[in-house]
């Protein structure tokens, strides 16, 4: 195991493991980039470590732990669902489920936009001092949002269990396949928003900015099918899209199958984009932090 | 076998006057095409490293010599991997330990236990090693029942000494240091002492930059002076603290 993800090949085992490691100024990134890839999943000890010890270190000592999240999110969407299921005037127990849900994914989607800004620059204190594959940030970024979206979601395992909608296996497989596309456009987005983020200071200002939009302009908390000849607004939202693979399913909605084909050609564009500027711009990370 | 080969390194610092760079000066650029760069005058370049040749072989023990800013710490960077130079070849065979900050990686709310392995962690040694040489780090950092405790409840010597302890348990093939490490009281002290030389003993490559020349004296055997990002003088460490003193005048 050795830091940056530069050639590294091992001829000797264990304890006197000789390491190779190769830098060229000139040529080569896409190559140490993509080993620099894989020398963060060969790390998924050390990714483990800071995901737990960030989130233990959060809760040690209160009287929920963790659980404060579900509390958190169970008091907002109860909330939110006892009031706006008044204001649109929906039945409260199919709005409640629809809000739920749609809080928690629009969670962990608003969560991936907004901190991938970070994922870079607010380690700037670990890359600056020790020798680490980069891409062990956005993976910790991942992990640590996946975490917390599993004790959030708790809250929407029982309304739906309270629900009267009948729920069958494929619908839960095909909404766990949505939120497994959602993280890993979020890792891509991590690595391509860090890197923006880290040379542009304006540019988490404006993603901030565009996201606090985004909050209500996207159907969340209301649907899209009340726009009535506007809810073309809603469809060339591409984080609606993402938000209704993962609740879609769920709800019953009839537009699942257009939102992963959507979601789905993004994820295999956003990768291919973050790679060539993750490629570019790596080895230049740590002169801008 | 330990190697380290640095042929035609440089390292170039680009300073940007923080308030010009924006989405507006880099669309600026580009519409200009660069033929007008308005965001150059606000650019200053540092060249903290030029043409940097060297060949470290087993058995070298070398010293860095050179005032404040000649760029032994992006030297030591380059060496420890963590800054990719901007310009050259690097080739470094064997494994490398930079303890450039001991007390990285170290969570105050976590248990001096959780802490060796976390901090283990970060410096990307295997699971067994960790196994294997834990006892050790217990019993050097002398902590006792203190390792049941969170990292708030430690003096901050003795956070530096389990911080010692752990970055010293695992003998690297190339070792570097910015400054030489110590911990704890006078006795402590002594044994961090005999403990370091001892972990330099057993190293192919030691790279070292302190302004204790004693020190200095005692661990190396090559000394490399540096002036404004260019090695101005490479070999004896008698004769290259010499002229540095010289040069210095």
């Amino acid at each position: 195991m050795d830091g940056t993800g530069h050639d590294i090949r091992q001829t000797d085992s264990k304890t006197q493991a000789k390491e190779v490691f190769e830098y060229d100024a000139s040529t080569g990134h896409f190559r140490y980039a993509w080993n620099d890839l894989l020398e963060g999943l060969a790390q998924h000890r050390l990714v483990r470590t800071m995901v737990s010890t960030g989130f233990k270190s959060r809760y040690k000592g209160t009287l929920l732990g963790a659980f404060w999240l579900t509390a958190t999110a169970g008091v907002t969407v109860l909330g939110l669902g006892v009031i706006y299921s008044q204001v649109f005037q929906i039945d409260f127990r199919t709005y409640l489920p629809y809000v739920a849900l749609g809080m928690m994914i629009w969670g962990l989607i608003n969560g991936f936009v907004t901190e991938s800004i970070s994922t870079f620059s607010g380690m700037s204190s670990v890359f600056t001092q020790i020798k680490i594959p980069m891409s062990v940030f956005p993976l910790t970024l991942t992990g640590r949002l996946m975490l917390t979206f599993f004790y959030r979601a708790l809250v929407v395992v029982a309304i739906l269990l309270l629900g009267d909608r009948m729920i069958t296996f494929v619908d839960i497989a095909t909404s766990v396949m949505g939120v497994v596309i959602i993280a890993w456009a979020g890792f891509w987005t991590a690595i391509l928003f860090g890197i923006l983020g880290a040379r542009f200071r304006d540019f988490g200002q404006l993603i901030n900015a565009f996201m606090t939009f985004a909050f209500f302009m996207t159907p969340v908390f209301w649907e899209a099918s009340r726009l009535g000849q506007f809810s073309f607004v809603a469809h060339a939202n591409p984080l609606y899209h993402f938000l209704n693979i993962a609740r879609g399913p769920l709800i019953g909605s009839s537009d699942v199958a257009l939102s992963f084909l959507v979601a789905g050609a993004i994820s295999v564009i956003l990768p291919m984009v973050a790679l060539v500027m993750f490629a570019k711009f790596r080895h230049r990370i740590v002169y801008w932090c | 076998m330990a190697e380290l080969h640095l042929e035609q390194v440089g390292v170039d610092f680009l300073v940007r006057d923080l308030h010009h760079s924006t989405f507006v000066s880099t669309a600026r650029s580009f519409a200009t095409g660069g033929m007008i760069d308005m965001s150059n005058r606000r650019k200053v370049c540092i060249n903290a490293l030029k043409d940097i040749n060297l060949d470290f072989r087993d058995g070298d023990r070398i010293g860095l010599i050179g005032h404040n800013g000649a760029g032994k710490t992006t030297l030591l960077k380059v060496l420890s991997g963590i800054l990719p130079p901007t310009a050259g070849r690097i080739r470094i065979q064997g494994r490398t330990a930079g303890l450039l900050s001991i007390q990285l990686g170290l969570d105050t709310r976590a248990s001096g236990y959780e802490n060796i392995i976390i901090r283990a962690r970060y410096m990307g040694v295997t699971e067994e090693e960790i196994q294997e040489r834990f006892d050790d780090i217990c019993e050097f950092s002398e902590l006792g029942e203190y390792l049941h405790l969170p990292l708030k409840a430690y003096s901050s010597g003795m956070r530096v000494r389990l911080a010692f302890a752990i970055a010293t348990a695992f003998d690297p093939d190339i070792l570097i240091l910015d400054e030489w490490l110590s911990a704890g009281d006078a006795t402590f002290r002594d044994k961090a002492s005999a403990r370091m030389k001892n972990l330099i003993a057993q190293t192919g490559i030691f790279v070292m930059a302190t302004h204790q020349v004693s020190l200095m004296k005692q661990m190396c055997n090559r000394g490399i002076v540096l002036k404004k990002g260019q090695i101005v003088f490479d070999g004896d460490l008698e004769e290259a603290l010499e002229y540095h003193k010289k040069a210095g005048r």
